[in-house]
């Protein structure tokens, strides 16, 4: 087993990230990931690898789209105000099937906000944020350890779908400290082919074209419905959760990111007090995992969604749901992290007015 | 194992600086100063230089040090938590204070060694007792040279000489003693090379439990963790 280091959420993701085989880092700081563009920094010129801060997110999406168009692993780290700056340039990624990787490091919003950590932005990745008909793969993880492991998922569901992938994780993971395991550097042939579409110089082969746009709108149209026939397969396979005592479960929480580990105390205190309380944690907050969470309203009498927001994957929640039991929720926002026990006084409340 | 109570750092010094690489764990260590600093003194401030993490710093724990009856020098309320490097010009009186014995909480690497630098006026002034966290479980501090040379290089950047180091290493809950152990063999390379002796090796209270008699090279300093995640 390689030795552990105690590292700090951003500079994990950012090590992971090297490791995973990002080749070129274009960002613009800001509080709480610049550690992870400081990181990218100093270690990417040690190594070979291109580092370029922009002048604004704006920019350094645009670039993340010209290094795209050349097949190369791209990627880019930014918290909340500047993931909205980078939306126009996610939105012609995706429309143009390119792979990319973002990281959100959610603050309290909405506008400036605060430098707290929040959930508030799970519509923004998943549900749009740009315009037009398209979808991220947006990863949530709870772990510094699971934030290594999906650096490395991440780009490779970007290159195996040639989408763009948003890792949204909150502020406390970005700068809280953990011992983490780094897996080694992806060997060269590892690496994805792109040779059969990607801008590297036509030279005698016939010539690739790369573009999000069509004049013709049965053409636009084509292009959209293969976008979705993808996003149909996306949500076949890498639907990923993990399940927290559910088998004999009589509620089931469902919350994603650091709130799933808040949460496995709650469901602690739970079960002493005789609630015998489960969780179903998002790791994809799309394609979600309506599925698990079908199952679970067919077998629970309570579905209670915990987030770090006024309440946006709670929706989700109660689409799979479907009416079938009891789905509230709690939250706080605005930069606030519910306590254990805070989430174990709303679950009494919440128990109490249904049995 | 060092007994604050007799120990003579604590009455030699007035001021305390605790800097080094970011995430070495300096916030925690000032923190055990400040309070072990509190049970021979009346009048004990802890000012919180930190501008570089915006989470995890010695302000969050104001509540609790206040109630403990330590001055608690940071930005004022409607401020604390802003995104600026805002240092507030108390911190230089209560470095020149002799009423006051002062625990100084840097910022990581060198950045947070350039606010040091900016206090130098006031460090020089009174006796300031400068200590080097070295946690060699992070990145950047694995080796003897890589430790010398930060070392060095924040020193310059903070205008201050190094008293001593504090040997920090741990990795919270996984931490055992053969790795604290590793840690001395490479401190005590960074020390004979620099001549800057190693104040303490710094265990957790909770394996300073199952550590129990266990005789380190460097004088063991128990520390309590109060920087916590909300699940801890």
């Amino acid at each position: 087993m390689a030795d552990k280091t105690l590292l700090k959420g951003t500079e994990a993701m950012a090590e992971a990230a090297l490791r995973a085989g990002c080749q070129v880092y274009f960002g613009y700081p800001i509080t709480p990931q610049s550690e992870l563009i400081e990181y990218m920094a100093k270690r990417m010129p040690e190594i070979g690898r291109t580092f370029l801060q922009a002048e604004s997110e704006v920019a350094a999406v645009n670039m993340i789209y010209g290094a795209a168009c050349t097949g190369t692993r791209v990627m880019t780290s930014t918290s909340s105000p500047g993931f909205s700056l980078m939306m126009e340039g996610v939105s012609y990624i995706a429309g143009a099937v390119l792979p990319a990787v973002f990281i959100n490091v959610v603050r309290g919003g909405p506008g400036l906000g605060d430098i707290q950590p929040a959930q508030s932005d799970y519509f923004q990745g998943t549900k749009g944020g740009g315009h037009g008909d398209y979808r991220l793969i947006v990863l949530s993880p709870a772990t510094i350890q699971e934030a290594v492991n999906m650096m490395f998922d991440a780009f490779d569901l970007a290159d195996r779908y040639l989408n763009p992938v948003l890792i949204i994780a909150d502020g406390l993971l970005g700068q809280m400290m953990e011992p983490v395991e780094l897996p080694d550097f992806l060997m060269p042939d590892r690496m994805p082919n792109h040779d059969s579409w990607a801008l590297r110089g036509k030279g005698t082969r016939k010539k690739h074209s790369v573009t999000s746009f069509d004049l013709d709108p049965l053409k636009l149209e084509e292009m959209n419905l293969a976008n979705f026939e993808k996003y149909r397969k996306i949500q076949q396979k890498e639907v990923r959760y993990e399940e927290y005592l559910m088998d004999d479960a009589e509620v089931a929480f469902v919350a994603y990111g650091t709130m799933g580990r808040i949460l496995k105390t709650t469901i602690r205190m739970a079960r002493e007090a005789g609630i015998k309380a489960g969780m179903i944690r998002p790791i994809t907050l799309w394609p979600f995992p309506e599925k698990p969470i079908q199952e679970a309203a067919k077998k629970v009498k309570m579905v209670m969604s915990v987030e770090m927001s006024m309440g946006q994957m709670v929706e989700d929640v109660r689409l799979a749901v479907s009416g079938k039991v009891p789905t509230p929720f709690y939250g706080r926002t605005g930069g606030v992290v519910p306590t254990p026990t805070e989430v174990f006084e709303a679950l009494k409340r919440e128990w109490e007015a249904i049995v | 194992m060092i007994d604050f109570k007799t120990h003579p750092i604590l009455k030699n010094y007035k001021n305390f600086i605790f800097f080094g690489m970011f995430g070495s764990g300096k916030t925690e260590i000032s923190l055990a100063f400040a309070r072990a600093l509190k049970m021979l003194f009346e009048q004990v401030a802890i000012a919180d230089i930190d501008t570089v993490s915006p989470y995890f710093r010695s302000r969050d724990e104001k509540a609790p040090l206040e109630a403990a009856g330590l001055r608690v020098v940071t930005p004022p309320f409607p401020f604390l938590r802003g995104d600026l490097p805002m240092i507030v010009p108390e911190v230089g009186g209560f470095l020149q204070n002799e009423t006051y014995r002062t625990v100084v909480d840097v910022g990581g690497d060198d950045d947070g060694a350039v606010v040091l630098g900016s206090l130098s006026r006031f460090t020089k002034e009174q006796p300031t007792a400068v200590f080097f966290v070295v946690n060699t479980k992070r990145p950047f501090s694995d080796k003897p040279d890589t430790i010398i040379q930060n070392m060095y290089r924040l020193g310059q950047k903070g205008r201050v000489s190094i008293t001593a180091l504090i040997h920090n290493t741990h990795l919270q809950s996984e931490t055992t003693i053969e790795m604290i152990e590793q840690g001395e063999t490479i401190l005590r390379e960074v020390s004979e090379t620099t001549k800057i002796p190693v104040f303490a090796t710094v265990v957790q209270e909770s394996l300073a439990q199952d550590a129990g008699d266990h005789g380190f090279f460097f004088p063991k300093m128990t520390i309590h963790r109060y920087m916590k995640t909300p699940w801890e």
